[in-house]
């Protein structure tokens, strides 16, 4: 009987990374996918395996074939103060760039009225509007 | 169905293909080999699911239903 339960166990975690293993293949088919339809019927394939893992993964959580490891409070708060750090770093480039966005406005203001890129539309990057710069108070008051 | 394809697009779609296939006959025989009831629903519908995700990727290239 135990053999049977091996066995199984054995089973499960094989169809675990067979469709680990499809759900990776589909994601790569997606990304180089030219055509939407194709896309489309190949993320609908990417959906189906996802709820199949799931179904696989709770049946062998439930059976007990399957007990990822907890992670341990000392990890936890490594990565936590690993996060915050990046958030910091995030904080300080974003303040750069509003201080480069600063200067460049107070530079040869002639030259800003330029073709955004974006929108194809011949504007003046000095006055503040929808699609350009408009300064970082809103995000961070004073 | 079948428009422009791309020469990778062909390729991968030969090679998803032959996934989906090896997943049918695989999951088909995990349900014969297994002796939980439930883990043997579980291979038969992961199986026909499969096989249908085959059949609509090979409309892509002229295949029909069989």
């Amino acid at each position: 009987m135990q053999g049977d339960q091996v066995t199984d166990k054995n089973l499960c975690l094989s169809m675990l990374n067979e469709l680990k293993f499809n759900a990776t293949c589909l994601t790569s088919r997606i990304l180089e996918c030219a055509d939407q339809q194709l896309r489309q019927d190949y993320m609908h394939a990417l959906n189906q395996t996802f709820d199949e893992q799931m179904q696989v993964y709770n049946l062998a959580h439930q059976q007990g074939w399957y007990k990822p490891m907890q992670a341990e409070q000392n990890m936890i708060s490594q990565v936590q103060n690993s996060a915050q750090k990046m958030m910091t770093e995030q904080q300080q480039s974003m303040m750069t760039q509003h201080h480069q966005a600063q200067y460049q406005a107070t530079q040869a203001p002639y030259q800003q009225n330029i073709v955004n890129p974006n929108t194809g539309i011949f504007q003046n990057y000095n006055q503040p509007n929808q699609y350009n710069y408009g300064g970082m108070q809103q995000y961070y008051p004073r | 169905m079948m428009g422009q394809r791309t020469a990778r697009e062909l390729l991968d779609l030969e090679g998803h293909l032959m996934l989906e296939t090896n997943l049918v006959g695989q999951f088909n025989h995990f349900a014969q080999e297994c002796t939980n009831p439930q883990l043997q629903q579980l291979c038969h519908s992961i199986s026909r699911s499969r096989k249908d995700c085959f059949q609509r990727l090979a409309q892509h290239i002229n295949v029909g239903f069989m």
